[in-house]
């Protein structure tokens, strides 16, 4: 349950930045371009797709090492996902240079904003647990003067 | 909560009687801490045999079966299992934050963010201890959350 609630987060964020995207994308390289509502189904599902890769990170303990190669294996995922979804959807031509660099840069900046607002989340979460700490600690030094107190009296 | 103390006979030994309507969380907790805080673990350096009282550890480590405890400077080898400590220090300041680490949250200056859902906790010692993905859960449960 907690793997597809991170799955439906992933998804919400990949999703808004793929509109985005496409919002940029084509105003540069497809302007005069009239897009059908088959276009909001494509985003739908490559935005699926590249969210099913939070599967590459496993549930055991990684050391920092595999950790990095699995980003890295996210990243060549998704760049697989949507240069592979983009070539059937039309999207762009693969002998347009341009067009291509245009979505691997797009890529590249979407897993990068996406890594960002994963990672702003953990340190919310992260400051949320070192008030709570803090709280803890207080707590468990009240107990302790109130027991010295008992044990002095 | 009222507390009262008592002297007690010559010979006889010190005792602990709680007067309660029902055994609460908070209560468990102080059985717990009573329990564990006051017994001190027999550790080995450089073989010699030290008392180590729970309350200086900062976190237990396992590494090639053997278990080590860290203190603010100091590192021993005691006699038992890490799966063994968690469960004696269940209900305290120690808690599971690995495969191979049991953490005093008691010693613990701040937690931080790292790779792949991961956290750390920095130490008030300056050391960095990673908690695993696994056992985030846990720690907020721990802390309220």
């Amino acid at each position: 349950m907690k793997r597809i609630k991170s799955m439906l987060f992933t998804f919400v964020c990949v999703t808004t930045c793929v509109v985005f995207a496409t919002a940029c994308f084509t105003t540069v390289f497809w302007p005069q371009a009239v897009l059908g509502s088959e276009i909001l189904w494509q985003i739908l599902l490559v935005s699926f797709l590249c969210s099913t890769g939070i599967f590459i990170y496993p549930e055991r303990e990684q050391e920092k090492k595999e950790a990095l190669l699995r980003v890295f294996l996210h990243y060549l995922e998704v760049n697989a996902v949507v240069l592979g979804c983009g070539l059937w959807f039309e999207w762009f031509y693969i002998d347009n240079p341009p067009m291509v660099i245009g979505m691997v840069l797009m890529i590249a900046f979407i897993f990068a904003l996406v890594s960002y607002v994963v990672w702003k989340d953990a340190e919310r979460t992260a400051a949320l647990m070192n008030k709570k700490l803090k709280e803890y600690q207080q707590q468990e030094d009240a107990g302790q003067s109130e027991e010295n107190k008992s044990k002095n009296s | 909560m009222k507390i009262t103390i008592t002297d007690r006979g010559d010979g006889e030994e010190d005792e602990i009687i709680i007067r309660c309507r029902h055994v609460d969380k908070q209560l468990l907790k102080l059985v717990y801490a009573l329990k564990a805080g006051q017994e001190k673990l027999t550790a080995v350096r450089d073989g010699k045999f030290y008392q180590i009282v729970p309350g200086s550890i900062y976190y237990f480590e396992a590494v090639d079966n053997k278990v080590y405890v860290y203190l603010e400077t100091e590192v021993y080898e005691i006699k038992q299992k890490l799966y063994e400590l968690e469960k004696h220090f269940a209900g305290t300041d120690f808690l599971r934050v690995s495969k191979s680490v049991i953490l005093n949250l008691a010693k613990v200056k701040d937690l931080s963010p790292s790779f792949g859902g991961r956290f750390e906790a920095g130490m008030n010692n300056g050391e960095k201890i990673v908690i695993s993905r696994q056992y985030v859960a846990a720690l907020k449960e721990k802390l309220g959350l």
